[in-house]
């Protein structure tokens, strides 16, 4: 596997689809300002022309565009909670031992603990993270953390006892490759971006139904696009949602391949976890949702977070499983 | 005029942030050069202290082991009493037991060497792949620095600040004749 070619295309899908995520961002939010001010424009003039206008008036600094300020507002609001609490969010319902400053470790823990702190030195991270064991026996393992020096891994007992010491490596790789490539900021962004979204299209909605008297024509056209946004944004953002994440997993796995030069490991650890998936039926497992976009695995088929199986093996450059 | 004055200061920002991360990946070059002598340095007091708490043990199970091999020796030349010998054959007699077979039950204490052995190994192969990395990370950071100071357009910065910019970095490899050495060697057990 060339992990260098692999991590560089998938860059460059993120970051397509990021652009296009601000930019429907900036075009709710101009939305917005226009039907705040849509008293202002001539009353024949329709929907576009008046955003442009609005847009100009923006641009010249004449208006302030509240509305905007206010989603970009709330987004850096909700974002700064999730950097002071989203690690206990992550591990919440589990019951689980953080090994860093536990005495007396038995010798499996030992072994995870070194293998972290081999692959911080191979993947040049500068922190050592937090290293979780949580007591579950289904096979999985998350990161997360909003910058490296607040990063944790997670492992569950299920793993450490099924997988041999290569596959843990190539696991924990995969989970510091996330770490190194920001994906859980990532991902976390763009989920609080598509609910700031999603409640402003709200709001517009309900104020364009207490709006029933005006009739200019931008105001009729902007209530068509309301009703529609309504419906097709959940769906957008999921589907784009869901694309970077998957994106990103392959750059995860093509990370684990760097920094522990061993494709093989990955290939046999994925093959086992969804193997125990299939044998096992892990019902309590998905009770913590806030989690799913950092696991190694994901055992869904429709909306998974990751891409399947055998797109993951022949992105590692094995063969598939017949 | 003002638009003008404004796309020179981005230029100049933009300039000045291939600059700092020009420096910043050199830094980093250095420090993982230095990381490996910290990997060999602990290597080696690991190694001097894992050995010396091995032995230690070891030999202390070693007595304990022939310790009790003599006691259970003393104790079998001593004849078992009367009663019980005769309980025995009478056991032996209604052929309940066949006769050829001699049991001996013996318990041991368990020793702990075992899994000293295995900690052992882990330690060892933990700061071996320490090490191995370490010297990866560093190949890995001077990667980065090449191919950032190689490429368009830092390398325009970076020929204007020869002195400040511009290193010639070794990534770290065995010699040739080591190399060769390494290549031949198989694993024998004579």
């Amino acid at each position: 596997m060339n992990y260098r070619k692999v991590k560089q295309a998938n860059i460059k899908k993120t970051n397509i689809v990021m652009g296009l995520y601000v930019l429907i961002f900036l075009s709710i939010g101009l939305l917005g300002e226009t039907i705040w001010r849509v008293a202002l424009l001539p009353p024949d003039m329709n929907l576009i022309d008046g955003m442009s206008l609005i847009l100009n008036e923006i641009l010249e600094g004449k208006i302030i565009p509240y509305f905007t300020l206010i989603m970009v507002a709330a987004s850096l609001g909700i974002i700064a909670m999730t950097i002071k609490f989203g690690n206990k969010l992550m591990l919440s319902g589990t019951t689980n031992i953080k090994l860093n400053d536990k005495e007396n470790l038995t010798q499996d823990e030992r072994q995870v603990l070194n293998i972290v702190e081999e692959l911080k030195i191979s993947s040049r991270l500068r922190f050592m993270p937090d290293v979780y064991i949580i007591e579950e026996s289904y096979m999985n393992a998350f990161a997360s953390g909003w910058k490296e020096d607040n990063s944790m891994l997670a492992i569950t007992r299920g793993l450490l006892d099924k997988l041999n010491r290569a596959e843990v490596e190539a696991v924990m790789a995969h989970e510091i490759a996330h770490i190194k490539n920001a994906d859980i900021r990532l991902t976390l962004v763009v989920g609080i971006l598509t609910n700031v979204m999603l409640m402003a299209v709200d709001m517009l909605f309900y104020s364009v139904l207490g709006r029933g008297g005006d009739n200019s024509k931008a105001m009729q056209q902007a209530r068509i696009v309301i009703f529609i946004l309504r419906f097709i944004l959940p769906l957008l953002t999921i589907v784009l949602h869901l694309y970077i994440s998957r994106k990103r997993e392959f750059m995860a796995d093509a990370g684990s391949v760097e920094f522990t030069g061993d494709k093989d490991s990955m290939i046999s650890a994925l093959q086992k976890i969804s193997g125990d998936y299939e044998a096992n039926d892990y019902k309590n497992e998905r009770e913590n949702n806030s989690r799913q976009y950092a696991e190694i695995f994901s055992p869904k088929k429709l909306f998974s977070t990751h891409p399947s199986l055998e797109e993951r093996i022949a992105s590692l450059g094995g063969m598939p499983r017949s | 005029m003002w638009i003008a004055l404004g796309i020179s200061v981005l230029v100049i920002v933009y300039l000045v942030s291939l600059y700092n991360g020009v420096i910043a990946l050199k830094e980093a070059v250095y420090t993982d050069e230095k990381a490996i002598g910290i990997q060999l340095d602990e290597r080696n007091k690991l190694f001097d202290s894992l050995i010396a708490t091995v032995k230690k043990f070891m030999d202390h199970e070693k007595g304990v082991f022939e310790e009790i091999v003599k006691l259970r020796s003393q104790n079998k030349s001593g004849s078992v009493d009367k009663a019980t010998e005769e309980k025995l054959s009478a056991i032996v007699a209604s052929g309940q037991l066949s006769s050829g077979i001699n049991m001996t039950m013996e318990a041991y204490p368990e020793l702990k060497s075992g899994t000293n052995m295995l900690q052992l190994q882990e330690s060892i192969e933990n700061i071996e792949r320490k090490l191995a990395n370490a010297k990866k990370a560093f190949n890995a950071s001077i990667e980065d620095y090449n191919s950032k100071v190689e490429s368009v357009p830092t390398i325009f910065i970076v020929n204007q600040f020869q002195k400040q910019l511009k290193f010639d970095f070794e990534r770290w490899a065995l010699s040739e004749a080591k190399i060769e050495q390494a290549e031949e060697r198989t694993v024998s057990f004579d």
